[in-house]
């Protein structure tokens, strides 16, 4: 087993979406509340008192547990295309001073030569981490244990077999361990201040005195003991929701919520190999209203980038409703992404960008507003094409026909000059849409225009005109 | 004598003398109207270039104007936008022009700036070609278009009233087209790489 540790020192801030430089997040226990997050000349452990009297302008918020578990269990999910089993764990002393420690482990043995070597994955995996914007420091080791210990104190370093896991372990400070501080104070008190030292100790003797399973846990720091847990699988439907730190009315605001939803749907889409045809989004307001809406996309795809600018010029298509409390966003088809394979010599689509544009535009102005005009079989001239359909179905029309076609018929106020032969359409009588009409080609302030004159009442309508 | 004949030839061949008659080389995709392709530099719509078509009415024969282009460009799988249009572009008429449908994708809008919008985005999504209707038109906006339409490599043509012929422009063509006598006339009012010419009739 070799364990590729991730650490997330700024989740708790990360996960209520803070991002300005003296948002804070604050643990309590009893009375007292300290700082788990750092702001600038305040160190994490702070108590808060302290910390605002050093710094007036820190805005501290408690933190929430839930949030940072449905962060990180979205983290695992993106990352479990680079290996598997998945870990999560968030270590919680909750001792005054000490900040909980969000923890991720992927086991990689088994997928360094997919992604071409370590560098290589570990690449791969920091330009995802920036990309959804959340700090981590990472370490690999071949424990868990030991690979988060040197992931929390920001040694990136990557070690393959036990020996030398042992020979890195020993100079580290016993207090570096996340133990009960009771703990630390007993081995402080008896001068063992490296884990080289607890190594040292006699097996049997170390059992007696501090107990076995501190034995244990030590043997797991070593490598020497299974770590058993349970594994992160992802979930078979995608339904996400971004709690908002305060109510948002700008939809500027919504922008860097709305990017990790969108990337974290990619993510869930890398991890089982879909993609996505059409996604649904829900603005939560206050008093349990919601404003949801629906995107469909040209193609199954997984780029978080281009879901994101969907939804982007959708929100931006018109001023929400009301203050927004919460998003969410939900996979509602998926299928085999059509991953891009172009023909060498194919111009139409390269890239998809046109399939993208006409997304955007579909999105900022309305599922209606791009249309495709396709001739349908019906002598009725206004139903003679449709806006959907199959646009190679060869509906014939053998006659001639104008390039523009009037929305609605217009009335003429006087007679037309019309003359020769009309084309007669006559049909739609069984339907309701009962048509008599003789259509004449003219000459009409000075352009050439398809009028009709309607047989029942004989009035003239303008219909057309031969652009 | 003989040396002022000389003279005259060394002047002709120095590179950097200019000749008022001749036309730059512009590349261009055929109008398909043979008359037309004659009067213009390059034989046609210049490419990834903004060209306006000026038109008194809807009716003249305006998208007659086009339609060869947008069939051979549709025909040849590229992409092919009508924005803005001022009427229902009418199916049965454009494929008996021979215009692919599957390549074509038909914008409303409501107000100018999303077309104008909707226009810069297919042009930089590579379209072929796009057909804007757009009456007021300042020179930022076109210059924007221009810019996409370099950027995307397609052909953007602007249709524009009347009114706005005596307006700024910065496109590479200028065509105004009128109905003289029940049939279209096209006349060139500005084309980059040469003289705008003369006045042309367009075969039917």
């Amino acid at each position: 087993m070799l364990w590729l540790c991730l650490h997330f020192p700024h989740l708790p801030a990360e996960a209520l979406g803070l991002d300005g430089p003296f948002d804070a997040v604050t643990e309590q226990h009893g009375a007292r509340r300290w700082l788990i997050t750092a702001a600038p000349g305040v160190a994490v452990g702070t108590p808060l008192g302290t910390a605002l009297s050093l710094q007036p302008q820190l805005r501290a918020r408690p933190r929430s547990v839930k949030a940072e578990r449905a962060a990180l269990r979205q983290l695992a999910h993106t990352c479990y295309r680079y290996g598997s089993p998945i870990h999560i764990e968030i270590r919680d002393l909750a001792e005054l001073g000490r900040a909980p420690q969000a923890l991720l482990w992927i086991e990689i043995a088994a997928s360094l030569r997919l992604f071409g070597g370590y560098v290589a994955l570990r690449d791969a995996l920091c330009t995802e981490l920036a990309e959804r914007a959340y700090a981590a420091s990472l370490a690999v080791a071949p424990s868990r244990a030991a690979s988060a210990l040197f992931a929390s104190l920001g040694q990136p370093i990557a070690l393959r077999d036990r020996a030398a896991l042992e020979r890195r372990l020993a100079p580290l400070p016993v207090a570096a361990l996340p133990w009960p501080r009771m703990q630390l104070d007993v081995f402080d008190g008896m001068g063992l201040r490296r884990l080289g030292d607890l190594f040292a100790l006699p097996r049997a003797a170390f059992a007696r005195r501090f107990g076995s399973a501190t034995l244990s846990a030590l043997d797991q720091l070593r490598g020497r003991l299974a770590e058993p847990a349970e594994a992160i699988v992802p979930p078979p439907v995608f339904h996400r929701r971004f709690e908002l730190a305060d109510e948002i009315a700008q939809v500027e605001a919504l922008l860097f919520p709305l990017r990790r939803l969108a990337f974290d749907l990619q993510g869930w889409l890398r991890a089982r190999d879909a993609g996505v045809r059409s996604v649904r989004l829900v603005c939560v307001h206050a008093q349990r209203r919601r404003t949801a809406f629906t995107l469909h996309f040209g193609d199954a795809h997984r780029d978080g980038a281009r879901l994101f600018e969907t939804l982007r010029e959708r929100l931006m298509r018109a001023p929400l409703a009301a203050p927004v409390r919460a998003l969410e966003l939900h996979a509602d088809e998926t299928a085999a992404a059509d991953v891009p394979q172009h023909d060498l010599f194919d111009d139409a689509d390269r890239g998809g960008d046109w399939t993208r544009a006409i997304e955007r535009i579909t999105a900022r102005l309305g599922e209606t507003a791009v249309w495709t005009p396709v001739p349908h079989a019906d002598h009725r001239p206004e139903r003679a094409m449709r806006r959907t359909g199959d646009p190679r179905d060869p509906a014939a029309h053998d006659r001639p026909r104008p390039l523009w076609l009037l929305k609605k018929p217009v009335p003429l106020p006087v007679r037309p000059p019309a003359a020769g032969t009309p084309e007669r359409i006559e049909s739609g009588w069984w339907s309701g849409g009962d048509r008599r009409r003789d259509y004449y080609v003219v000459e009409w302030q000075r352009a050439r225009a398809w009028v009709f004159c309607e047989r029942d009442s004989e009035s003239w309508f303008l219909h057309g005109l031969w652009a | 004598m003989s040396t002022r004949a000389e003279s005259l030839q060394a002047l002709l061949r120095d590179t950097r003398l200019w000749r008022g008659a001749e036309q730059a080389s512009l590349r261009a995709e055929a109008t398909g109207h043979a008359q037309l392709d004659a009067l213009l530099p390059g034989g046609g719509w210049p490419c990834a270039n903004l060209s306006e078509i000026v038109y008194a009415a809807p009716g003249v024969g305006e998208l007659r104007l086009a339609m060869p282009l947008a069939a051979r460009l549709t025909q040849a799988g590229r992409k092919l936008a009508l924005i803005a249009p001022p009427h229902l572009p009418y199916a049965p008429a454009l494929r008996r022009h021979g215009i692919a449908l599957a390549q074509l994708a038909v914008v409303d809008t409501i107000g100018d700036g999303d077309a104008l919008w909707a226009a810069e985005e297919l042009l930089r999504a590579r379209a072929g070609a796009v057909l804007l209707w757009q009456d007021r038109l300042d020179p930022l906006a076109q210059r924007r278009l221009q810019l996409a339409a370099e950027t995307g490599g397609g052909i953007a043509l602007v249709y524009r009233r009347l009114t706005s012929r005596e307006a700024p422009s910065v496109a590479a063509l200028r065509l105004k087209i009128e109905c003289v006598g029940g049939a279209p006339r096209v006349e060139v009012l500005k084309c980059r790489g040469a003289r705008p010419t003369h006045v042309c009739a367009l075969d039917a």
